[in-house]
């Protein structure tokens, strides 16, 4: 054994680029920072804030965005962006109110729901790697494509239902104070985290945003890792709108209207990048958490709505910007 | 007493990470002066060059300019103070045109009112820049239309053409290993160019190649691991002189015939080339491939070899031929083809092999995730993976704390290690190599050629595709030899003689080559 060699267990295949000394420091630590410091402050200033009703509030924010951007996350780390997501949530929705209204299928709708969402993603994916179009095109194309199919089949007016076992799917509360919702979010959270980081599809994803090149020459199937994440990505946006419908009692319009760029922030302040290749599914939980307490925060304190757009908006650019001085790139040789 | 035009360094010392990379380290280039650097791969060559024009600072130490004390603030205050540089990856722009990239970052000289730029005045600079350099390139092409030689060119008629523009009377050039992806003939005009600049300006030159130090400078410095242990006049360097300064031991048997250990006599073909065509660059290629055997390629720019190693597992389009390997023809795609063990290890390791912001470990297992290194689930296995890496970095004697590092950060040797350890650990029978000891120091060099040849005493098969002409003699069993997509000539080499690079550029040249030179010569007109 060479002397100077130490014996690693490396954690991951895949190590987000670190930096050296104080930006390593910022990358990782500011978001949980920032965080801590979020929570303190409006469990200062805000007495409803710390309440059990609000927990159980903020858990139900949580779920959808967090589902939202698990996908999402992974088409991101391609180096690609999946902008449908809105809409699929929106595209699912409608159709899963639609069902429980008019059929007795109850929770088969589940299913329904998640085949949408993956032949979305599927037909994103697949003009994206085979039809050569940069996905930022192919999915504001598909933004519209789906919200307006969405938008069709119900008429524009939200289709209420009444299934209490399926509502139960979201507002239920398995573990006390914490909606189901929530519950779903953390799981797929965590299957998600795992397959990031120790699952060969995980890697691949990490390496195509580093170099698609250089993964063909690996002899890679490249083509069909360009798709899946754009399939995961519509499956995860499909059962966001699912719940959020469950949530409601009822499908909408205005479903999801805040996911698509609620979801953008909480991944990038998170801290995977746009460029991708760094960050993951384990950094977006950190976003989302970040973007759910802001907005409930902000709205228990009576902020205004155009005043906690501002601060929003401040708070993703100033977040992105560390994130950035975190992986500036070292001098090769 | 202060003389212009000389750049020192003294008592330069820069750690990274906690390893030291320069150690107090003297360094001086009078003016008119032609100065080489020689050292191993992570000896800090790169290094103190980064310091000494303005890329990074040192922790210690001081860069002097003509008799004073600069602080360096970044590359563009280092070229106002006369210090330039060409980097061994090229820093022009793609899609900009010749005299833009000529000018470029210095675009300040020809503002006029409001920030417009006058561009005229910029097409008559690059005009006369180019003139004098006695460059024939138009300066309204399109940078990535030029060939490899032409954008080197380029990069160092910029260094002069900058000092001219900042009315820097004597500038002071680093070249980092500037012939490194030319070939000879790219490679003799660029030192040419040198050779003429020289009376204006002084050049730090790194280089692997000792023919090219011997050719071309005045005196020599030797870095290893960091400490700069010796500097001489050039004629009083020799080649084992400078490598056992370098190393620090006797040289080590050079990969010659000689030395090679006694192989089994090649056996069954194991790769089997037939007609391969690619529309303009391949014109019905076959080669035979057997166990126990290095077959070397060999050819000059156009020859078509630079498409052969793609053509074969089928990353151009329009190929066409038949690829048989062990006898049953096979649809040339990568993955069918490393199921069958057969690897390409592509010639451009920082395009093309490696993920460079990547950890080794990263790198090393991503050619083989498909199959051996996870579960039919596709999880990974990662006590085993884990266990890989590591024997491969001490096999292959790659240095790095751990193997989490960043591939980046690596020296050119190292990187190239990293990517054998990738295409190795799937125990190839066949392997396509392509210029694989490029940017590599001589040390490295004879470490890799003695994994390749064990590997084909162990029945391997290696199609070595390499500009490197005394390699792909020193290695090869049989050579065969390109030009313009065809082959041209086969030889071969015994225990007792092998074929001269003499040789082997009469075969690429052809007679009637020959012939044209000849006549271009001696009848002095124009081209042919």
């Amino acid at each position: 054994m060479e002397s100077g060699l130490e014996v690693i267990e490396p954690k991951a295949i895949s190590q987000p680029r670190r930096a050296q000394g104080w930006r390593a420091f910022a990358e990782s630590v500011v978001p949980l920072a920032a965080l801590v410091a979020l929570v303190i402050y409006f469990s200062a200033t805000t007495p409803s804030f710390v309440t059990r009703a609000n927990f159980l509030a903020l858990t139900e924010l949580i779920g959808p965005l967090l589902l939202v951007s698990l996908g999402a996350t992974f088409v991101m780390l391609t180096g690609s962006i999946d902008l449908s997501v809105g809409s699929v949530a929106m595209l699912s929705g409608s159709a899963t109110a639609l069902l429980l209204a008019n059929t007795s299928m109850g929770l088969w709708v589940v299913a329904i729901a998640v085949a949408l969402g993956a032949l979305c993603g599927l037909m994103c994916g697949v003009i994206f790697t085979y039809g050569r179009v940069p996905s930022f095109i192919v999915t504001l194309g598909a933004l519209s494509v789906f919200r307006g199919v969405g938008l069709k089949l119900i008429d524009g007016s939200p289709v209420p239902f009444d299934n209490a076992a399926f509502s139960n799917l979201a507002i239920g509360q398995l573990v006390p104070s914490v909606a189901n919702v929530a519950l779903w979010g953390i799981g797929l959270w965590a299957v998600g985290v795992f397959v990031g980081l120790r699952t060969k599809f995980g890697h691949y994803m990490y390496a195509l945003g580093g170099s698609e090149r250089v993964v063909r020459l690996s002899g890679v199937a490249v083509d069909r890792y360009k798709v899946y994440p754009f399939i995961l990505s519509g499956v995860t946006a499909a059962i966001a709108g699912l719940l959020s419908v469950a949530q409601l009692s009822s499908g909408g319009p205005t479903l999801g209207s805040s996911f698509l760029l609620d979801s953008l922030a909480a991944i990038v302040v998170g801290g995977t990048a746009l460029t991708g290749g760094v960050g993951g599914v384990h950094r977006t939980l950190l976003g989302v958490l970040i973007i759910s307490i802001l907005d409930d925060g902000l709205n228990m304190r009576g902020v205004g709505e155009f005043t906690q757009e501002i601060i929003k908006g401040t708070v993703i650019v100033v977040a992105a910007a560390v994130v950035m001085i975190g992986q500036r790139k070292g001098i090769v040789k | 007493m202060p003389v212009p035009g000389v750049l020192a360094a003294r008592g330069i010392t820069k750690a990274y990470c906690g390893s030291l990379v320069l150690d107090r380290v003297d360094f001086e280039v009078q003016r008119g002066e032609v100065v080489g650097l020689v050292g191993e791969n992570g000896a800090g060559k790169s290094t103190l060059l980064n310091i000494l024009s303005g890329v990074t600072r040192a922790d210690q130490g001081d860069v002097v300019l003509n008799g004073e004390v600069v602080h360096l603030r970044n590359y563009n205050h280092a070229n106002h103070c006369g210090v330039f540089r060409v980097f061994q990856e090229s820093a022009l722009i793609p899609n900009l045109t010749v005299y833009e990239n000529l000018l470029f970052s210095h675009e300040a000289s020809f503002e006029r009112f409001g920030g417009v730029l006058d561009r005229r005045a910029m097409r008559l600079a690059a005009e006369q820049i180019l003139k004098e350099a006695r460059l024939d390139i138009g300066i309204e092409q399109r940078t990535d239309e030029l060939s490899l030689a032409q954008r080197q060119a380029l990069e160092i008629a910029r260094a002069t053409a900058l000092s001219f523009l900042l009315a820097i009377p004597h500038p002071i050039i680093l070249l980092d290993e500037p012939t490194t992806a030319l070939d000879a003939t790219e490679e003799r005009a660029t030192l040419e160019l040198v050779g003429r600049l020289k009376g204006a300006a002084s050049f730090v030159l790194i280089s692997h190649r000792f023919e090219e130090i011997f050719a071309v400078t005045d005196r020599i410095y030797v870095l290893k691991d960091g400490r700069m242990v010796a500097s001489m006049p050039s004629e009083r360097a020799t080649p084992e002189l400078l490598r056992r300064l370098m190393v620090g031991r006797e040289r080590i048997a050079d990969a010659s015939a000689a030395s090679r250990e006694a192989v089994k006599a090649p056996q069954a073909t194991r790769l089997s080339v037939r007609g391969l065509s690619v529309p303009g660059a391949l014109s019905d290629v076959s080669i035979d491939l057997a166990s126990h055997e290095i077959v070397g390629l060999c050819g000059l720019a156009g020859s078509g070899k630079e498409v052969l190693g793609r053509a074969i597992i089928g990353l151009v389009k329009g190929a066409q031929g038949t690829i048989m390997v062990d006898g049953v023809a096979v649809r040339p795609a990568i993955r069918t083809m490393m199921a069958r063990g057969l690897v390409y290890m592509p010639g451009d390791r920082q395009l093309d092999g490696l993920l460079l912001q990547d950890s080794i470990f990263s790198n090393v297992t991503l050619a083989s995730l498909h199959d051996t290194l996870s579960n039919r689930v596709g999880i990974v296995k990662f006590a085993a993976a884990r266990r890989d890496v590591l024997e491969w970095m001490v096999r292959l004697r790659i240095v790095a704390r751990t193997s989490r590092v960043a591939c980046g950060t690596l020296s050119g040797g190292q990187q190239q290690k990293v990517l054998f350890a990738k295409f190795l650990r799937r125990s190839p029978r066949i392997l396509i190599l392509e210029n694989p000891t490029r940017g590599v120091d001589t040390w490295t060099k004879a470490e890799l050629y003695r994994v390749l040849r064990s590997l084909v005493a162990e029945g391997a098969s290696i199609l070595l595709i390499s500009d490197d002409l005394p390699e792909v003699i020193a290695l090869s069993d049989r050579i065969v030899v390109l030009t313009q997509g065809r082959v041209v000539g086969v030889a071969r080499s015994s225990d007792i003689s092998e074929p001269s690079e003499h040789d082997l550029i009469r075969m690429m040249l052809g007679v009637t080559g020959l012939q044209r030179e000849y006549l271009r010569e001696n009848a002095g007109a124009g081209a042919v």
